[in-house]
């Protein structure tokens, strides 16, 4: 296992993918501060640390569907390539083929996350008048993440199993945004047509929580039903994945 | 240019990902009706026939991104089996290539929301009793429609100029749904933000975007100024993406 991750990992910081992808990430977020800035240099009052850092909260649910990228980064169009197809008849076993892209994945994706939130409060915290309720908006921003960490991984769960078990790569996408963020909204007008369970069950739904987090602040028994909830997702869409991965036919 | 068409029409019909896209949208409609049908058997859902055709309204707006799948099937990832090389090399005009695809594209799209939206009308009808005022559903049903087509079409030609001109999946799905979803909630917080002149510019731009019309919740009925914008926005969209999608692709270096 330890060197198809070395060789995984090789291959992707070798690869422009990653960089590129995260240089535009930085882009936007740079723009994004520069606009900030540029209202508060025309004088606009309400431009300070807390209001801009107070953002990433509600920015958190991009976070879900990052793994399309990094996944795909990790992936890399195997199936369209047939290099999976290589590695599997050079006699890799399968799980370590699955596991050990999906750790990769998990690396880049939390690498890149770094990054990102790293430019993006330095920035805030460098360029915006500071006031009293900094501290405040640090402890929320780290709630948050704390809550959001867990989601996140539930996303690259499915995610990383789309990528395995479907040879299209738009479908693929298409299949793990729509398990991550439509089926939330068939189960709500499923709840308030047919049940009130099913409402229930998308309260557990991981877009749904990560959204919820900012108006849940400091409930932490919230983040242990974030944890748990994000594991059951992350266990289940791997284990699922996986079993499919091992009888599946790589043409 | 008529072989052509033919040939990608046949291609994309022949091909099992159409078929299969198709079935899943018929299937879900029917499923969105037996739902009122039986929800409504239960004594949950009171409403008549027009009241169904207004349900599906919101749902008009998915069309923006189910365009970009169809435009993957007509596309069908010619940069990654090399197969948009052999078309290229085997000296077929490329602006011939691309308004080809598009247009069959744009075909295959219109069929799709078509037996779509015939499979659920026609079930609703024969499930749901018509109501008196179902005339009028019918026609807000109808415009809504049309007005929504030019902005799928817009969709759908932005996706057709970034495949053609990004070679990898992810990253030019990437290229279409964050500017499709992106572009509308981020002109709106800009006008917010700025100075006058900026919220003004910004206001301005946020009207030229395909997500703009769907924001707006209560149009009176046939308003042509509505329209009009749907219209225009959607045509500017797919002209504007056409033009520099074509202009690109003719210069590719296809590998």
């Amino acid at each position: 296992m330890r060197n198809y991750l070395a060789a995984e990992c090789y291959k992707t910081f070798q690869r422009k993918y990653f960089y590129i992808a995260l240089a535009v990430c930085l882009a936007l977020e740079c723009v994004l501060l520069g606009c900030c800035w540029l209202t508060m240099s025309w004088g606009n009052p309400n431009i300070t640390f807390s209001s801009t850092a107070v953002l990433v909260p509600f920015l958190l649910g991009m976070g879900l569907c990052a793994p399309l990228i990094t996944g795909d980064i990790v992936f890399s169009d195997q199936y369209k390539h047939n290099t999976l197809k290589n590695e599997v008849s050079y006699g890799v076993p399968r799980a370590r083929i699955y596991l050990g892209k999906l750790a990769v994945t998990a690396l880049i994706s939390v690498l890149a996350a770094l990054a990102m939130l790293g430019l993006y409060l330095g920035g805030c915290w460098l360029l915006f008048p500071h006031a009293a309720g900094d501290g405040q908006i640090w402890a929320l921003v780290g709630y948050c993440l704390a809550g959001a960490f867990p989601l996140w991984l539930a996303g690259l769960g499915v995610v990383n199993a789309c990528y395995f078990l479907i040879r299209s790569n738009t479908i693929a996408a298409f299949t793990g945004v729509g398990i991550l963020v439509l089926v939330s909204q068939v189960f709500q007008l499923l709840g308030l047509l047919i049940h009130p369970v099913f409402e229930v069950i998308r309260q557990f739904m991981p877009n749904v929580m990560v959204d919820s987090l900012a108006g849940m602040a400091f409930q932490w028994d919230y983040v242990g039903l974030c944890w748990l909830s994000g594991l059951v997702w992350f266990v289940g869409a791997t284990a699922i994945g996986l079993l499919a991965f091992c009888k599946k036919e790589i043409k | 240019m008529k072989h052509y068409l033919t040939a990608e029409w046949g291609k994309a019909m022949a091909r099992p990902y159409y078929r299969i896209y198709l079935s899943v949208m018929v299937a879900l409609a029917a499923l969105l009706a037996l739902t009122w049908w039986w929800t409504g058997r239960e004594g949950m859902f009171q409403g008549t026939f027009g009241v169904c055709l207004g349900l599906l309204v919101p749902f008009l707006s998915m069309g923006l991104y189910l365009a970009v799948m169809v435009a993957d099937v007509v596309f069908s990832e010619q940069h990654k089996l090399g197969t948009l090389k052999n078309e290229v090399s085997y000296g077929l005009p490329r602006a011939r290539i691309y308004l080809g695809k598009l247009l069959t594209a744009a075909g295959a799209g219109l069929l799709l929301a078509f037996l779509t939206l015939l499979v659920y009308a026609v079930l609703c009808r024969l499930l749901i009793p018509a109501g008196p005022r179902d005339g009028a559903a019918i026609q807000t049903f109808l415009f809504y429609l049309l007005s929504d087509i030019p902005l799928w079409l817009g969709a759908l030609s932005l996706t057709m100029a970034v495949m053609f001109n990004i070679a990898h999946t992810i990253p030019a799905m990437a290229a279409v749904l964050v500017p499709l979803m992106g572009l509308g909630p981020f002109f709106r917080a800009i006008m917010r933000l700025g100075p006058e002149w900026l919220s003004a510019g910004a206001g301005v731009l946020y009207r030229l975007t395909l997500t703009a019309p769907l924001d707006l919740a209560d149009v009176a009925l046939w308003d042509p100024a509505y329209l009009l914008w749907c219209w225009g926005v959607g045509l500017l969209w797919t002209l504007g993406s056409t033009a520099a999608g074509l202009a690109l692709f003719a210069r590719r270096d296809i590998r």
